[in-house]
């Protein structure tokens, strides 16, 4: 501990210094960051290509943004308008959900993917860990898009009834969302 | 600064003042990111970062920090070493920033960071208080993988054993079994029992501390009282 007693434009001037060098280290780490951040994103693509890669809507070799839209692309099989896809957060049980989503043109589904999920580990993570479940999205259309429980069509994973849940809603929320961009 | 004495600062902070079995200090991110051997690997790597940098910087300062002021410092200091981890993990370990979230912003106000930098960094020259930041970062990295690891067997079934490692100019965290001499290591190893979820989950993170405090505490007595026999006190 320092012995001396220092004034009070000591202190000034010494935890001024402080902040000034942390500042300047922190302000090259952020260039080295951004730069390789940069790098990232282009590798990732954006969301035409991600879609693609995923492959929420099968037959799908295009994606191209809707016009005027914010998350709706459209899906081409060759020169043939096929369906829609999108990637969109929803909420989930505690933290956002990430979900891809595709549907034919009469906005029934035909690919689910949960792309990130900060679910509860071991139990609601089993949305994105057992695929069976985004399996049974397939072929529902908007009507059906809610738990068995509920009346819907798609079945909770036992034990996982809440982020199930909060899956199919964010579905039905992504497609409501697309219905009103391409309309 | 003779080398035993260097060597013996380390053992300390990995047995006498274990961060988290003895000191019981930084369970939050104790409890929260040792889920698995991967999450616990990386929190330890981070942290000793940290602790390393915060330790280092406070020591060769401690002559110039004003004795009033010197909270605002240690934090200030620390703060700029969890920031540049923070970006860094960000841009170059994807999947692990991911996995350890606000974990590793959180390393600012982590008590060991600052009670190290307030109870020895500050008081002691440079030499010391890095061999006492080495010792310390084993001893949080030792319990953080001790309970990871325990916590992935009995809550998956499985153990993934992973190593920092870089693979076609690209690093991260991959199997065990990719590092020469290590190809052996299957990638899961698997322990044939039924997994019990609620050891991932933080309940979980309480029992293992539990259990193995209880553990530690039981073989430091029975030492203790070895010792006392053979000094000739009849218990």
């Amino acid at each position: 501990m320092a012995e001396t007693k220092d004034s009070t434009i000591m202190i000034l001037v010494k935890l001024t210094l402080i902040a000034v060098v942390a500042a300047v280290i922190l302000t090259a780490t952020y260039g080295v960051t951004q730069e390789q951040l940069a790098k990232l994103a282009e590798a990732a693509g954006g969301p035409d290509k991600q879609l693609l890669d995923i492959g929420v809507v099968p037959d799908a070799t295009k994606f191209k943004a809707v016009s005027g839209g914010e998350i709706c692309y459209e899906a081409y099989d060759g020169g043939d308008l096929i369906g829609y896809g999108a990637i969109a957060e929803v909420q989930g049980m505690q933290d956002m959900l990430t979900l891809a989503v595709g549907v034919d043109t009469d906005f029934v589904v035909t690919g689910v993917v949960v792309v990130s999920q900060k679910e509860t580990p071991g139990i609601g993570d089993k949305v994105q860990k057992q695929p069976e479940f985004v399996e049974q999205f397939a072929g529902v259309g908007l009507d059906g898009m809610a738990l068995t429980g509920d009346g819907g069509k798609i079945d909770a994973i036992s034990g996982a009834s809440v982020s199930s849940g909060h899956v199919t809603a964010g579905v039905a929320e992504i497609i409501g969302k697309m219905q009103q961009e391409v309309s | 600064m003779a080398k035993k004495s260097f060597v013996g600062e380390i053992i300390r902070g990995i047995i006498k003042d274990n961060p988290v079995f003895v000191l019981v200090l930084g369970l939050c991110p104790t409890l929260a990111v040792s889920t698995s051997f991967a999450n616990a690997l990386g929190m330890a790597m981070a942290f000793t970062f940290v602790m390393l940098g915060s330790n280092i910087f406070v020591s060769l300062l401690r002559k110039q920090i004003p004795a009033d002021v010197r909270i605002p410092i240690f934090i200030l200091i620390i703060c700029t070493f969890v920031t540049m981890i923070d970006m860094m993990l960000e841009a170059f370990l994807p999947p692990m920033y991911d996995a350890l979230g606000i974990f590793v912003p959180l390393i600012v106000v982590n008590c060991i960071v600052i009670g190290r930098a307030e109870a020895y960094a500050n008081r002691n020259p440079v030499l010391p208080s890095i061999a006492d930041g080495i010792g310390i970062s084993i001893g949080f990295a030792a319990a953080l993988i001790l309970i990871g690891t325990i916590r992935e067997i009995l809550g998956t079934g499985g153990l993934k054993l992973v190593m920092l490692n870089v693979i076609n100019g690209d690093p991260g965290f991959y199997p065990l079994s990719t590092i020469p001499g290590f190809s052996f290591v299957p990638e899961v190893i698997s322990f044939h029992i039924e997994p019990a979820v609620v050891m991932i989950t933080p309940p979980g993170a309480f029992l293992t501390i539990a259990m193995l405090m209880l553990l530690f505490k039981i073989l430091g007595d029975r030492k203790r009282v070895k010792q006392l026999r053979k000094e000739g006190y009849e218990l």
